[in-house]
């Protein structure tokens, strides 16, 4: 599996788990397939999930209190991949009432790699 | 002698509320809104509405994106389609948006002229390959006149919500056309030039003044957004350059108006309301209003390497607030240079954390050092300064309460009593309610009082640069001993007045135009 391929299923599956953890919010491009990326090739959404497992720069992988509907994106620096996380902010909430995240993803390794992006451009 | 120079404790509160300082009100005062002018707000106004038969009404400005230079084609001056813009009135005082107007823009290109084919304006150039007519997108935004919707390439539209409450959580609900109910706004074309406008740019703008339903107000308003010429007056270029003018132009020995202004030529953007105050303030027996305006973007940008029209990047993520503006000059010459983006991103409530740049301002200082020394005040912590910069003046445009309890909380907003009459345009005072003053006490029974402007509120004409910079000097100390130089009228040299400004809403004057060489 190809970086790119592994860092979409990884992407659609993070936004799975979001949707799910914001109430069905599908304003994100990878809707349709969430459902069956989430159960099936998200290897490592452990440390990306809203739970927060992984280990962070939040110290414990908590989420930030204020952080909001885009809080699965503080998923530290355990793994953590910044074009995934940029994804995840993109277009996990695109709502009125959410907060901004308060983690940058400045501990998130940046592969530079333009195609992480593609699935925002269908 | 423009007015009196001595000041009672009384009185130091008054000017004060003015916020601080002087020089270019809030163009490109921050780092961040440097790289995102289109988000940059310059200057807000607020002041009860002094056109004819409009007693009664709000009118509120919110100035962006700076110093157009009006040939800026062929794009010239489009609000971001991703950027919420905001109006918000506090009218409980205690730093928390009340009620919230959100601008959101759009823009689209003309429709295709031609079946199935791609939008925009586009003219026959020959044949293609297979013979048949080749057509080919124009690279302008009209071709003819603007006022013909059939030669506008680009549209741009416009809709405004109103949240009752915190701006994030608060009910929402539509402006509509008093006279359509459309939701959706056009908003003019920027001023290219004559050929482009052949019935003259007033009159094309003149129709873009809509009669507008507020929700849960029965009285309708007036909105107007677009382009404008510069409303603020200042001498901008030698300001920043270590105040490059002769002492006596600052200190006022030659008088208020010694330069042109720089900005004259300038354009501007304005989101304009004119709003009934019973519907903006919290009853008539608290008639104050806290006004600032800001602009967010979306958190996360991800740029379309085969970038179109359309999608020239995704946007996405929770609002982030990237600029605010209430008083004028804050963040521009107050404000340190490390907090000034942390100061577009936060939210007035929380303005305690900046009080150390009034309690201890640097711009007297600076001056000092420039034209001193013996000129800055001396006495610290400005208390002064403080009080009346974060609370509003009592019984002037303070809150008597806030709903976090008795007393003003201290938030710094562009402060206005809307049970104060306007004042007609031709005697208004460019001065504001500081013409009160008269020998250090607040007395509105003076010929020079005009209490109806800054920082009674703000309008057009109010030389905030005079004012504020005679302030920070210790004009509201008045006292020799600390304050050496607060009888000395210091002044930018350009003059802001009344006169520049039209008599009905929308107020600012019709921009200038792009052609005719030097942008006149």
């Amino acid at each position: 599996m190809n970086h790119t391929w592994r860092t979409q299923l990884v992407v659609a599956g993070l936004a799975a788990a979001m949707l799910e953890a914001c109430g069905g919010n599908n304003n994100g491009p990878n809707s349709e397939t969430d459902a069956s990326f989430n159960d099936a090739v998200v290897p490592g959404a452990d440390a990306l999930t809203p739970d927060g497992e992984g280990p962070g720069p939040d110290g414990g992988g908590g989420m930030p209190p204020d952080a909001g509907d885009a809080s699965f994106a503080d998923a530290g620096d355990g793994g953590c991949n910044f074009a995934t996380f940029v994804i995840g902010l993109v277009t996990t909430d695109t709502t009125m009432t959410a907060l901004p995240s308060t983690s940058l993803g400045q501990g998130c390794t940046d592969d530079q790699n333009q195609a992480d992006f593609q699935p925002l451009f269908p | 002698m423009r007015m009196q120079r001595t000041v009672t404790a009384l009185s130091m509160g008054l000017l004060i509320a003015l916020p601080v300082a002087a020089q270019a009100s809030s163009h490109r005062e921050a780092p961040f809104v440097t790289k995102n002018p289109k988000v940059d707000g310059t200057d807000l106004y607020a002041f009860s509405s002094y056109e004819t038969g409009r007693a009664g009404f709000v009118t509120v400005i919110a100035n962006y994106l700076p110093l157009q230079d009006a040939y800026g084609g062929p794009n010239y001056f489009e609000l971001d389609p991703d950027a919420l813009y905001e109006i918000s009135i506090d009218n409980t005082g205690d730093g928390v948006e009340d009620l919230t107007f959100q601008f959101q823009f759009q823009h689209a290109l003309a429709p295709s002229a031609v079946d199935g084919g791609a939008p925009g304006l586009s003219l026959s150039i020959g044949y293609a390959d297979g013979g048949s007519a080749q057509t080919v997108a124009v690279p302008f935004v009209n071709l003819g006149d603007v006022s013909m919707p059939a030669n506008l390439n680009v549209k741009e539209m416009y809709t405004v919500n109103v949240v009752t409450g915190p701006r994030r959580s608060g009910a929402t609900a539509a402006i509509t056309n008093a006279t359509t109910h459309a939701a959706l706004f056009a908003k003019p074309t920027d001023n290219i030039g004559p050929k482009s406008f052949p019935n003259g740019y007033a009159a094309y703008a003149s129709n873009f003044v809509y009669p507008i339903t507020i929700p849960n107000c029965s009285t309708p308003g007036k909105m107007f957004v677009g382009q404008r010429a510069e409303s603020f007056a200042v001498n901008l270029g030698p300001i920043f350059d270590l105040i490059d003018a002769p002492k006596a132009v600052v200190t006022g020995t030659m008088g208020p108006a010694v330069v042109p202004n720089p900005l004259a030529k300038k354009n501007i953007t304005s989101l304009e309301l004119e709003l009934p105050a019973s519907c903006i303030t919290q009853s008539a027996t608290q008639p104050v209003i806290g006004v600032y305006t800001t602009a967010s973007m979306r958190q996360a940008r991800v740029l379309n390497p085969g970038a179109t029209y359309t999608v020239p990047s995704v946007e996405g993520g929770a609002w982030t607030q990237v600029s605010r503006l209430g008083a004028p000059l804050v963040n521009e010459v107050v404000i340190g240079l490390p907090d000034k983006d942390h100061w577009n991103s936060s939210d007035p409530k929380d303005d305690a954390q900046f009080a150390k740049y009034v309690t201890n301002p640097t711009l007297p200082a600076i001056i000092d050092i420039l034209f001193g020394p013996g000129l800055a005040p001396q006495l610290f912590p400005r208390t002064d300064l403080v009080e009346a910069f974060l609370t509003g003046v009592p019984k002037v445009n303070a809150f008597p309460n806030t709903d976090a309890g008795p007393g003003p909380a201290t938030v710094e907003e562009l402060r206005l009593n809307t049970s104060i009459p306007a004042t007609p345009l031709a005697t208004q005072n460019y001065l504001g309610a500081a013409g009160c003053f008269t020998s250090g006490m607040l007395n509105t029974t003076a010929s020079t009082c005009d209490p109806a402007g800054f920082p009674d509120g703000r309008r057009p004409g109010d030389d905030v640069v005079d004012i504020a910079l005679d302030v920070m000097m210790g004009y509201l100390i008045g006292n020799a001993s600390v304050a050496p130089a607060f009888n000395v009228p210091f002044t930018d040299g350009v003059q802001q007045m009344a006169s520049q400004f039209d008599n009905a809403f929308p107020y600012l004057k019709t921009p200038t135009a792009g052609a005719n060489g030097d942008g006149t």
